[in-house]
């Protein structure tokens, strides 16, 4: 069976006004329906500008040769308001994203835009906040909430939508590290109830391990795009451009620089602390 | 000299139906020149404490000393900025920090505004623009045409810019990338070993064990605990109570113990994993 793409984009470039060079380039990227994509890359590698233009914010230089179709049909001026509703982002700052003047207002606000009935909406607003565990704060002006609680809330904007296609940019970067698994494992539920595709810009490297997916973006460019374990294979690559590898990796270098020597067949951390089980107790 | 919190508490918009408390008797003493990272769950206060340190709320009760101030819920708005040229903050989202019209003016605005000449300012910008990572290219720019975590380097350029004596970060890593993550906290680290005093926001247990000599952990508003990294993140029992993670070295150490590799020392960090696994192999060989 021919795999169904969501999202596919060909030979995409994008220059900021002024820019001296593209900040997305020549960008070839398919992304699976119902699939979870990380895209990782250095601050400026274009992360950021690849995700607005797969919403439409913005449009590639020269539309004649790129191309972006999201759900097999084409991106076009005609075409972006209606796709643009099955798409839901949330920005990398969460005060980029407020509109309403109380959370629920602003929760609501999506649903309103997709012309849902009231009645739906209220149930939806409630819901979604139920399930970022930010239901007491109903009432509060968004501007009035902790760092992490922002984030929250933009994200139960993005949940009461149910869109097709669901992208992060770093939503929960604010987060403590038990409040981001719940609410990642919350959009993992809705993803695979839903057959819904999420798309995930972060930093974090256990979120990029529990992927379907990673593209590895630099300057503008995708230079590998593959599941997590072959990406982070790529131990010399990620380091030369200053990303994360798994920490059993970490630990295996720092081991051999220290003279203990560990065999580089070892690809788990599950393996890792076998083998050092072993050696511990044959000796 | 010390930074002193007696008793503060602050209370957002009191006496509304909004009423929130957002500190609760926090009374502790950090030293000058330490490294402090403040941890706890989204919505514990953090945020809320930084921005006392330079007065920017000032306590609602109790009282605060820091670098020859008194602040308490009397001291006047006026003659504060001498304070502020000593006590310094991040904030949490950098955006709302950065208002030139290119970086290099945005970063220059600090120094200049605390007494720097036009010149002096331009140079301490161009010094600080390549300490957090960026190259001259973007000095030009307008601060708001730039990445998030370009940004974020931005914001904190221009605090550090007119070396200020307490240096406060709001999660000033969330957002960068993992080698900007590590460079710009050895520059923290770097900066508290040339005599100043830094206090940090995170969740980042790996960068409280790497980092810190000291640890406040808010819960709704309280103070709960303040004591140094071994002893935090010693009491396993403790953190999983209050929902607080534990450094990956530590995690992994766990690991192998399960599995019967009992390591003979508390480990927090990659380099003590790393001793303490060569410690038993050599006794293994011996
Ligand atoms: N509004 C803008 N105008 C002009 N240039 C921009 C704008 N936004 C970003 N850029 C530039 O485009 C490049 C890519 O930026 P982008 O925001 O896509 O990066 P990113 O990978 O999301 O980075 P980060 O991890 O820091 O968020 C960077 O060099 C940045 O300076
Ligand atoms: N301006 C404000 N008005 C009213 N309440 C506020 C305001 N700012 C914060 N609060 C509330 O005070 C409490 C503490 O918020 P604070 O921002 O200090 O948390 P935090 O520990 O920094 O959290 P995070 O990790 O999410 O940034 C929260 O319940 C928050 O909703
Ligand atoms: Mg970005
Ligand atoms: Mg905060």
């Amino acid at each position: 069976m021919v795999q169904e793409n969501i999202v596919s984009m060909r030979n995409v470039t994008f220059t900021y006004r002024e820019a001296s060079k593209p900040a997305v380039d020549n960008l070839n990227l398919d992304i699976p329906k119902g699939s979870w994509v990380s895209i990782i890359g250095h601050n400026g590698s274009g992360k950021s500008t690849i995700t607005r233009l797969i919403d439409g914010l913005i449009a590639s230089d020269n539309l004649e040769k790129s191309k972006i179709f999201i759900d097999g049909v084409e991106l076009t001026p005609e075409t972006v308001w209606d796709l643009r509703k099955q798409i839901g982002i949330v920005f990398q700052n969460p005060d980029n994203q407020f509109v309403g003047a109380t959370v629920a207002d602003d929760v609501a606000f999506g649903l309103e835009n997709r012309g849902i009935a009231r009645p739906e909406m209220v149930k939806r607003v409630a819901q979604a906040l139920k399930d970022v565990g930010m239901d007491d704060y109903a009432k509060t002006e968004p501007s009035n909430l902790s760092g992490g609680q922002k984030q929250r809330v933009a994200i139960a904007g993005i949940l009461a939508v149910h869109p097709q296609i669901i992208i992060l940019d770093e939503a929960t970067s604010m987060l403590d590290p038990e409040g981001r698994d719940e609410i990642l494992h919350i959009v993992r539920e809705m993803q695979k109830r839903d057959h819904l595709t999420v798309i995930s810009i972060t930093h974090d490297i256990n979120a990029v391990n529990n992927s379907d997916l990673v593209a590895v973006v630099d300057d503008g460019k995708l230079l590998a795009y593959d599941q997590p374990d072959k990406i982070f294979s790529h131990t010399k690559l990620l380091r030369e451009i200053g990303l994360d590898v798994p920490f059993f990796y970490q630990v295996r270098d720092s081991l051999e620089a220290a003279g203990v020597s560990v065999p580089s067949s070892i690809s788990s951390e599950e393996e890792l602390v076998n083998y050092l089980c072993q050696l511990n107790s044959k000796m | 000299m010390s930074i002193e919190f007696k008793n503060v508490s602050y209370i957002y918009s009191p006496g509304s139906p909004l009423e929130q408390k957002g500190l609760d008797q926090v009374s502790f003493k950090i030293k000058e020149n330490s490294f402090t990272a403040l941890i706890g769950h989204t919505g514990s206060g953090k945020s809320t404490l930084m921005q006392h340190f330079n007065a920017l709320l000032k306590p609602t009760e109790g009282e605060i000393t820091i670098a020859g101030y008194t602040i308490n819920k009397d001291t006047s708005n006026k003659n504060l900025k001498q304070l502020r040229k000593n006590v310094s903050l991040v904030f949490q989202f950098p955006e709302s920090q950065l208002f030139e019209n290119t970086v290099l003016a945005d970063i220059a605005f600090g120094p200049k505004n605390f007494g720097y000449s036009e010149d002096e300012a331009k140079e301490l910008a161009l010094k600080w623009l390549k300490k957090v990572g960026l190259d001259e290219t973007v000095a030009e720019r307008s601060p708001f045409e730039l990445s998030g975590g370009q940004m974020r380097r931005i914001a904190i350029a221009g605090v550090m810019a007119y070396e200020p004596a307490i240096l406060c970060l709001d999660e000033p890593a969330a957002g960068l990338d993992p080698r900007g993550r590590k460079e710009m906290l050895e520059l923290f680290k770097e900066y508290q070993e040339s005599g100043h005093t830094v206090i940090l926001v995170t969740h980042n247990m790996d960068d409280v064990a790497d980092y810190a000599d000291d640890v406040l952990v808010m819960e709704g508003g309280k103070l709960i605990k303040h004591a140094t990294p071994k002893e935090v993140f010693a009491d396993a029992s403790w953190l999983t109570a209050h929902h607080l993670g534990s450094p990956t070295a530590a995690k992994f150490a766990q690991k192998l113990a399960q599995k019967g590799l009992q390591l003979d020392d508390e480990v927090l960090t990659l380099n003590e994993l790393t001793q303490a696994l060569k410690a038993k192999m050599k006794a293994g060989e011996a």
